[in-house]
Order: structure tokens, then sequence, then C-alpha cells
């Protein structure tokens, strides 16, 4: 019966557990208000984007939920899944909304849900996705959420003013979800592999998932990053055309796969249709903004001959031949990035492509470089060099000046607030990386990501590992923090779900997006930035430990130094859980401009 | 042992056992003791629970035996005609019953798991290093590999480390990592 149900609304930033009570990081002193005097979801909503709400569903037995709007507006319903968390020694296991799995037509609901095995549960949480196109006509727009149940329905209205305010096409930060290669894909979509996965038929089913992968996350305003070799300088063949010969006759051959991969995705066509399970697409379909080159010290040069004549002819040639396949597909849209991954502490090769400590190493990064520079000379291809830093990063920033960077900086990056000024100014692309907030964390957390990367007027963050949430996500979470996309296999979803923070990242991204266009508009940025300061309790700059600033990067360690160079999430504990709103307001203050 | 009767199975790991036999020769357990820089030994022997990635941090190495020492591992690999990985794996004074990786090769490694800085000795890794003579490891191993182990002698002969030769396994199908 619908009576014995009940629908209620919460913001976006406010969770709950399956029973009804508010996730403890998400309870605000002045909570964000979501709903009207009346109880009706209250929204107001740029065009060319979303409006969120959580929609709380109350009760016990079957029921179908479904949601509508009119006005030319689409809304969409995703059921929450709450992960389990075991306790700590024996502890009682919590339970944490996060998975978000697409509710398409008026499908049967069970309360409490078998399929979460969720003793006593009370409360269903899902999320509410209002899109609002650019062509929307801005005023008021109504809709509804109806729970159906035995004949009966209860529903919820939803109110939405459309804002005379369009939300930029083009992010202007370019939030990114890092991976590496595509075996994990393989644990995550048993079914869709099958037994024993071999040849042709699992590299096309990895392709077909890494197309979901980027199509959900673009749809998201996001970059999916896809590392394809590992650090011993292996590499699947979807990542690059193979190696045949040696020295002067070294040819780059068999391209198939590679150009089946990277093809729609450099030149923006796979954006033309949604991931399997999503609404849309939305976004234009346009080239992503940068992928990984697969150069590395044993591609597409043998690294046997490092040092020796043989590894510069076949480095430079492999660089050219690669370029010139790029050009003759006319990929010249997106970032090519040239990445040296690895580190020595894994033992494969005796210096630091990623993070470089002893400033040494940089020998042989500087040679990478400078036989790359000849190998691309002036193409029209958009090659740089991606640089992931931190000990050495102040070092680094003067040393690798003129060439075509691309900073990736740790967390020491809030070190030095007037050296990263300098590389914004000088042309390098400056991105800084962290983990994802964990799914016990405040909801509004990872809204942090895109803030502090438009305080520090960077140019992007990339989450490490944004793929991977953990061996069991469902039953045994590990809370998440490499990953907030989940594989939707177990949901008959042949690729990726999203997450809510996902989702409020996405929210946050928009903000982001309408702030920076009316403040550069208006010419009023270091005002409002500073406005901001004033109001948000982030650090944006951090004086560094003495340990910092008496001893060379080589001496630094996580004991001297008090700080974890590796890129975890640090709770900001100080943080009100509805801190984003002055963002908000900020961002949905420019109608009409 | 069934496995091991297969001819495939047994023409690997002949030329593993024979790649090895080379290796005990030409590997230079000097060469190899001159690879990790000093300070880096105390971080892999003294791990402090506290600070997980200490020795990660520290681990520096001279350039010229590395890459040498890495050069002779891909030749060393370049003797079987199929795709293998060779590893370097070390004692050091003050790390009791393990050994830590010092040069890699490939992906295909039995015994590294990623950002290990030492091992456990397993028996077959104890009986190279005590017999000084190669030794083809257990067939049947979750690894899915063929691995077999090259003793690394210094000057005075005494054993300090052995050279695993892993392969995957021709029944397995194992694919060779391309990430892990």
């Amino acid at each position: 019966m619908a009576a014995s149900f009940e629908l209620k609304a919460a913001h976006e930033w406010l969770g709950h557990d399956p029973f009804g009570q508010p996730k403890p990081s998400d309870v605000s002193d002045s909570p964000g208000v979501v709903t009207d005097a009346k109880g009706a979801v209250s929204l107001r909503a740029a065009r060319n984007g979303y409006a969120s709400f959580r929609v709380l569903v109350q009760g016990a037995g079957e029921y179908k939920l479904s949601a509508s709007i009119r006005g030319g507006l689409e809304i969409d319903l995703f059921k929450v899944w709450y992960h389990h968390i075991k306790g700590k020694e024996g502890g009682p296991t919590t339970y944490w909304p996060d998975a978000l799995i697409p509710v398409r037509g008026p499908k049967a609901q069970q309360l409490p849900d078998p399929d979460n095995r969720i003793d006593g549960q009370t409360t269903q949480e899902f999320w509410v996705d209002v899109y609002v196109p650019a062509d929307a006509k801005p005023g008021k727009a109504s809709g509804r959420v109806r729970l159906a149940a035995g004949g009966e329905t209860v529903s919820l209205s939803v109110k939405v003013q459309v804002l005379d305010l369009t939300i930029p096409e083009e992010p202007c930060v370019v939030i990114d979800h890092n991976s590496y290669g595509c075996r994990f894909l393989q644990k995550f979509f048993p079914k869709t592999f099958g037994k024993n996965p071999r040849g042709e038929r699992m590299w096309n089913k990895s392709i077909e998932l890494l197309h979901n992968y980027h199509r959900l996350v673009y749809e998201h305003r996001g970059l999916l990053s896809n590392l394809g070799y590992g650090h011993s300088g292996t590499y699947d063949p979807i990542y690059a055309p193979r190696m045949e010969g040696r020295g002067r006759d070294k040819k780059l051959v068999g391209w198939e796969l590679y150009d089946k991969h990277y093809g729609p995705v450099l030149d923006g066509s796979l954006f033309a249709t949604a991931a399997p399970g999503c609404p849309g697409p939305r976004r234009p379909a346009k080239p992503v903004w940068g992928v990984y080159a697969p150069l590395n010290p044993e591609f597409p040069a043998s690294y046997l001959y490092w040092g020796e004549k043989a590894f510069e002819v076949e480095f430079v040639n492999g660089v050219r031949q690669f370029d010139a396949h790029l050009r003759e597909k006319g990929w010249t849209h997106s970032k090519i990035v040239f990445y040296l991954n690895h580190k020595k502490r894994y033992r494969w090769f005796g210096w630091d492509g990623d993070e470089v400590k002893d400033i040494k190493d940089m020998v042989y990064q500087r040679e990478f470089v400078r036989m790359w520079e000849e190998g691309v000379g002036d193409s029209p291809v958009q090659w740089v060099y991606r640089m992931d830093s931190s000990w050495q990063m102040k070092n680094l920033f003067s040393m690798m000046e003129g060439h075509k960077n691309f900073w990736v900086c740790g967390g020491f990056h809030r070190w030095y607030p007037e050296e990263i000024p300098k590389l914004v100014a000088r042309g390098d692309i400056t991105w800084w990386y962290n983990g994802t907030p964990p799914i016990t964390a405040a909801s509004s957390m990872i809204l942090g990501l895109s803030y502090e990367t438009w305080m520090r007027r960077m140019h992007g963050n990339c989450a490490w590992l944004s793929t991977n949430p953990g061996p069991d996500p469902w039953f045994d979470s590990d809370g998440g923090g490499t990953g907030s996309i989940y594989p939707g296999e177990r949901f008959g979803i042949k690729g990726p779900i999203p997450s809510i923070r996902l989702k409020i990242e996405r929210n946050g991204i928009q903000d982001i997006d309408l702030v920076n266009r009316a403040v550069e508009a208006a010419g009023n940025k270091d005002a409002v930035q500073e406005e901001f300061k004033q109001r948000i309790p982030i650090e944006l700059w951090k004086k560094p430990p003495r340990a910092a600033v008496e001893l060379p990067p080589e001496e630094w360690d996580s004991r001297n130094l008090r700080e974890e160079h590796e890129p975890e999430a640090v709770e900001q504990k100080q943080l009100d859980p509805a801190w984003w709103q002055t963002v908000r307001d900020r961002a949905l203050a420019g109608e009409g401009k | 042992m069934m496995a091991r009767q297969n001819p495939k199975v047994r023409k690997m790991l002949n030329a593993l056992t024979e790649t090895a036999r080379v290796a005990s020769v030409i590997v230079d357990g000097e060469e190899a003791g001159r690879i990790l820089e000093s300070g880096s030994a105390h971080y892999i022997t003294h791990p402090d629970p506290e600070h997980r990635y200490l020795a990660l941090d520290h681990f520096v190495v001279d350039h010229g035996p590395f890459l040498r020492m890495k050069k002779t591992l891909k030749r060393l690999a370049m003797l079987a005609d199929f795709s293998c990985s060779a590893c370097l794996w070390v004692t050091l004074d003050g790390l009791q019953d393990k050994v830590t990786p010092l040069v890699q090769d490939g992906a295909m490694g039995r015994y590294y798991r990623f950002g290990c800085q030492t091992v456990d000795l397993t028996p077959e890794m104890a009986a190279c290093l005590e017999n000084g003579e190669v030794v083809v490891a257990p067939e049947d191993h979750r690894s899915n590999t063929l691995t077999v182990l090259a003793p690394v002698f210094d000057s005075l002969g005494d054993t300090v480390g052995f050279v695993e030769l892993s392969a995957a396994h021709p029944i397995t199908n194992k694919i060779e990592p391309g990430w892990d």
C-alpha cells in the first residue's frame, strides 16, 4: 500500500543511511535547503546542465518509483547502493550511500532491498538529476516524483526555476579520473569477458568498456585518463602498435587496435552515444582534452640500447612514425601526453620517471625530452611532456623551463605560492594530483578538487586512481578512496555506473564554470577569490615544514617532513558540509548576464 | 607433475635452465653489490611500520652498474626463444631469510609483488643460495609461470643472490601483464 510509504526530499550534499539517519559527516550547522514551505522540491538551475537532489523512500514492501518533468527539461532517477563497510575488530557493519544504479522504466523495487542485503532497512535513497537543456526557456518548470504501491500513489512535487544563465560548454578546469591499463576490467566484468578471455575478442571487449568509461566521465564534465604501459614498459596492444625490426629499420606496425581504441576518443565521435544505462548524451561530441602516448623507456626504442646510438635512432624514428600517424588521422585536437611513469623503487629502471626524488635522475629525463623534441619537431599534434612532480618540483620548475611542459604536482605544491603562478604565466599546463575522498567523508568534500584548482589558478586536478572501488565494493567496501566509478555488471549494465561523488563533482564543476565566466567578464576574479578565501576555510597554500627548507629533497621522507607525499585525500575537518553554498550562490547570481 | 611431462613445458624448462647456467657464469656478484647506494640498504633492512614508504623513498642506485645489470638481464632473456623475464634478487647483511629485488626486466616475475622491498625465501630460493646451483622452481604455482633460479657469485665464490628467469606457463596460457 502506498499509504505505508513516504517520500522525502534531501539536499544533494546530505546523504542518509538505510535507516533514515543522516550521514554523520554531512550534518551541517546551516544545511542546504531543497524544499519550499509546502514541501515541494525547489531548485534553481542554469541551462545546459544539471541540478540535483535526493529522494528518500521510507516504508516497507514493493513499490515503483518514477519521475517526470515538463518544460523541455529531463529527469533521471538513480537508485543508491549502500556499501557495506565492516566494523573494525568485530564492530558492526555500517552502510554508506554512493554507487548509483540507473532506474529506467517502471521497475518494481523492494524495501528492504533484497539485493543490498541490509537487515531492517527502512529507507532507500534515490538520486535525482534534472537536466536543463541549453535551449530551455527561462522561467518555471514543474515535475513530480511518484511512488506507486498497491494501486495507490504518493508523490513529491518538483519545481525548477530555469535561470537565464547558460553553463559554458567547456569546463574551465580539467577534473581528471586516472586509471591504469585495461586488465582491471576483467575482474570487474567477468560475465562480459567470459572464461579464459583471449585474443581479439578480449581486446575488443576491453576497448568497448574503456569507451564506456570515457563516455560516463565525459558526460560528468570530467576526463578519463588511462595509462597503457606498466612500470616495466610492457603494454597491451590496444595502447600502441607493434614494434618490428631494429635500429634504422625499426617500424611501428599493426595500428588496428590502437585506432579502434583511440580514434573515436580523439575525433570525438565516441561521445555521440551514451554509456549503457545512462541517459543522454547531453554534451556535444568533441575530442577529449588529452590522452597518454605510449612512449616509455621500452617504446618505441629498446632500452637495451640506452646510451648507444641505436636507442636514439629507434626512439626518434619511432616518435616520428607515431606523430605521422596522428597527423594522417587528423587527431590534432587533443593533447598527446608523453609521460614517464616508472619509479626506480619498483626496480625496472634505475631512475625515476615519475616523482623524481634524486636530481641526478633528471639526466635521463632530459635526454628523453631532447630526443622527443627532435622526433616531434614542429608537428601540429599537441604534444606535451607530463611530469608528475613532488619531491623535486621546485628545482624542476626552473630546470625544465622552455619545454612544452605539463605539470601534475603533488601536495607539496602548496608550499610554492609564488612558483605555481609563474608556471601558469609562462604557459605550462599545471595540474595537481590527489586521492578521491572516501564514501565516509562529507559528500561535499569532493568539491574541494575543483575549488582548490580554480582558487590556485591551476588548470586541472588528477585523481590518481578513480576506477578501482576495491575487490568487493558492494559488501566489503574499502571506502572507495580509489574509485568513484563503479562497474555496472552486477546490475546488468555493460559499462560503468556513476556515484554520488561523481554527480556532486559534476555539479561543482558547473558552478565553477559559471563563476569563472562571470568574473572573467566582470574583471573581478581577484575580489571574488578573496571573498571565497574569507568565507571558506580551505588552506590554499601552506608553509613548508622545517625539513623541507633545511634539507635537500633527496633526504626528505615522511618521517622528517611529518607529511605523506602519497596522494591521499585529507579531510578538511573545519569545513561545514554545506560549505559549497557560497560558491553555488555566486554561480547562480549571474542570471541575465 | 603431470604438466611437466608436456613437451612444451619440458622444452621451455630446458631453455630456462640453459639460460640460468649462462646467467650463473656471467652475472657478476661484485657488480651487483655496487648497484645499491649506501644508506638504501639500511632502510630495506630496517623497515619502519609507521612510515611504510620510507625504504621506497630512499631507494637509490648507482646508475652505471644498474644499467649494465639491466642490459645483462635483457640479453639473458633474449637467449630464450619465448618471452622471458629476468630479475636479480640479492641478500643483504641484516636481512634474515629474505631477499630484495634489485633489478628487473619484463613483467612475468613469479615472486615480485608491486612495491615490495623484500620477500621471504622460498625453499627453491634457499636451495639456490645455499648450494650455489641452478634450481627449477616448482611448476605448480599460482603465478602460472615456469621459473628457474640461477645463483650469482661474488669474487670469493660466495652466493650473493640469484637471477630469477620466469616465463608464462604454456598450458595455462597466461598473458604477460600489461598493467597488473
